[in-house]
């Protein structure tokens, strides 16, 4: 399997404060990629080192095989910011006839095509763009490119609910011709969506990463209803992640094992046992907070 | 195609996917010999990742459910077509209820009954 | 194309300063011919020039040269679109040699133009000024004093922020410009005396007499070459 990105050990210090902390993570080829993390976890240092703008302090950083810092590599990459700053003193048209010669790959019925969907005004100087229409320009500026892979920083950032979706469709059509998309979100449900694969970032360090369906079949919660409860001690066997009690309720999140734990309940005399699937959101919340 | 999807109930995509076109092709709203949209305009349509797509779709063919005719798109199986499906549903259904009878005749009350199909069901599922 | 970007980036700076340049010099050019009473007397235009060549437009000048060497990677940063334009396949090397050579191009041209406006606005006055003469002063500010302009392309190097980076060339300016008047050792290095026509001015008729101080102009530009490189270090290695 190509992995587009590998990062080995990853370290970053600025300062007093390290951001990352020996960052380990895989980026396989082919499919969306959601890149998960709290406010200052380390993901936007992540993809600046991707980059090159920003320099690592140890460790190693692969993108489509080069170390970051290759030209060469860029012409094979595209890049849509948190921001979606583009030059406010260029005119739409100026700006797309600025990128156009950088890559041989770019495709002008892509660039056409797109002007007329986005309908971006092409005279329209980039400053007196609102977010939602910069970011189709900064969408638009990368997908004509029909790049080998694209990263994009919290994309749907400051977008209403039309244009955001307009996004997503457009990384999803994307997506099927080949291009391998990174990209770093809040939201969830967004990544839960359209993500086939997940990295899922903490305070510098990877703490859950695979195939999202993956994830999703490892994880599960397990609640046993008793008239007298057990102390949550009696649960923690081997694959349990954590356990809580909530009135005559334990709830157990466990990824392994799951039908020896589920069977603790009739054992210990449970009235009910349930087994359910865990949302992403729950999962990302539990795994947090473990740290 | 009219899929609706619950993309955080912690089930996977693909599952539901499968599912529901698995349940279309039960209730007859597809038929055998169907074409299902290809996996780029389904993506689309959806909104998901086009591997999940090809995830499901893959998924369905190993269960015999569709298959994929290559680079030709993916059509519904004969052997699901609703009718032997619904046959075999209506079989089951009289077989449970012999079952259920002859329990009762033994003595059993409904709540032992289900119980042991229960532990039953759990078994198999471990042993999977 | 990367340069054209480099140059819109830089325009409207450039035009401010050539606008002012050139106002300074017709101010002062329009001055010296009014007040002076030998000017007056003898009708010799050249002594106006002469001055004027000597001290507003070297100074200003110097001022100038600095300001267009301020912007870059580290203005883009404050601005927000340092990520997109390193994303491109372009190396800060490039980036840096485009804006760098961009800069000193228009450095050297608003030494040029308002030197050749000298005889411009003699011939307004009723006088003249020999072009020639205003051309070689005004080869020899800007090349010489591309000292002023590299020390714009460090400091803008050095911090992200406008004002900072102005606020400590300026300061580096004036202590290029009074440096040499402080320690008497330097004073052969003194730059004035290098780049505009202070020694050289003979009296009556005004002109440049003897030969072109060769070393001063030398030391100075070496000097700047010092700093861009120092400059050019910097983007290569910090972050963004």
């Amino acid at each position: 399997m190509n992995t587009v990105v590998e990062t080995t050990d990853l370290t970053k210090r600025f300062g007093e404060n390290t951001a990352l902390n020996g960052l380990t993570m895989t980026v396989p080829q082919g499919g969306i990629v959601g890149f998960l993390g709290r406010n200052g976890s380390g993901k936007s240092t992540t993809i600046k080192i991707l980059l090159d703008v920003i320099r690592r302090t140890s460790g190693e950083a692969l993108l489509l095989g080069e170390p970051t810092g290759s030209v060469a590599v860029r012409r094979r990459i595209g890049f849509l910011g948190e921001d979606k700053r583009l030059y406010p003193y260029m005119t739409v048209e100026e700006i797309i006839e600025f990128t156009r010669p950088f890559f041989s790959t770019w495709r002008k019925e892509t660039e056409s095509r797109l002007l007329r969907d986005f309908e971006l005004p092409r005279n329209c100087k980039v400053s007196s763009l609102s977010k939602g229409m910069r970011t189709k320009l900064g969408l638009l500026l990368n997908l004509c490119r029909h790049a080998e892979f694209l990263i994009l920083d919290e994309p749907s950032e400051g977008l209403d609910p039309v244009v955001a979706e307009q996004m997503l469709q457009s990384l999803v059509q994307q997506a099927a011709d080949g291009t391998t998309i990174f990209f770093s979100s809040h939201q969830i449900s967004e990544v839960e969506q359209i993500a086939d694969h997940i990295i899922v970032i903490e305070k510098g360090r990877v703490i859950l990463q695979g195939p999202l369906d993956h994830v999703q079949q490892k994880f599960r919660r397990i609640n046993l209803v008793f008239d007298d409860p057990p102390p949550a001690e009696a649960f923690r066997v081997d694959g349990v992640d954590h356990v809580s009690l909530q009135g005559r309720t334990i709830s157990i999140l466990a990824s392994r094992n799951i039908d020896d734990i589920a069977a603790l309940g009739p054992l210990l005399a449970a009235k009910s046992v349930e087994v359910q699937p865990v949302g992403l959101k729950e999962l990302f919340l539990e795994k947090v907070r473990e740290r | 195609m009219i899929l609706r999807l619950s993309p955080s109930s912690g089930v996977p995509v693909y599952l539901q996917i499968v599912e529901q076109i698995k349940h279309s092709i039960e209730i007859g709203a597809l038929e055998e010999g169907d074409q299902l949209p290809g996996i780029r305009p389904l993506a689309e349509d959806l909104v998901v990742s086009p591997n999940t797509v090809v995830k499901a779709y893959n998924e369905l063919e190993r269960d015999g459910v569709i298959r994929l005719r290559h680079g030709a798109g993916a059509y519904v199986s004969e052997s699901n077509s609703p009718n032997s499906r619904r046959c075999r549903i209506k079989d089951a259904s009289i077989l449970v209820k012999n079952v259920v009878e002859k329990l009762r005749d033994m003595g059993l009350s409904d709540e032992q009954s289900r119980r042991l199909f229960e532990a039953e069901l759990m078994e198999e599922v471990s042993c999977r | 194309m990367p340069i054209h970007k480099v140059w819109r980036e830089s325009r409207p700076r450039f035009l401010f300063v050539l606008a002012a340049l050139l106002l300074v010099t017709a101010a002062s050019t329009f001055y010296n011919s009014t007040t002076e009473s030998v000017v007056l007397e003898t009708k010799d235009f050249h002594q106006a020039g002469s001055r004027t060549f000597q001290g507003p437009l070297f100074l200003f000048w110097g001022f100038a040269a600095m300001f267009l060497g301020l912007g870059g990677l580290l203005r883009e940063r404050a601005v927000g679109t340092v990520d997109y334009t390193l994303s491109l396949p372009v190396s800060r090397t490039r980036w840096f040699l485009y804006r760098a050579i961009n800069g000193a191009l228009q450095a050297l041209a608003v030494a040029i133009v308002p030197a050749l406006a000298v005889p411009l606005f003699a011939s307004l006055f009723g006088s003249d000024y020999p072009i020639g003469e205003a051309a070689i002063h005004g080869l020899r500010l800007g090349i010489g004093g591309m000292l002023f302009y590299s020390i714009g392309l460090l400091t803008s190097s050095l911090f992200a922020g406008e004002f900072t980076s102005a606020g400590l060339g300026i300061a580096l300016v004036f202590v290029v410009n009074n440096s040499t008047r402080i320690f008497q050792t330097l004073k052969p290095l003194n730059l004035q005396d290098a780049i505009a026509p202070t020694q050289m001015i003979d009296t009556s008729p005004y002109l440049a007499r003897g030969a072109m101080p060769w070393t001063g102009i030398c030391v100075s530009f070496a000097l700047s070459v010092v700093f861009a490189s120092l400059a050019w270090k910097l983007h290569k290695l910090r972050d963004f």
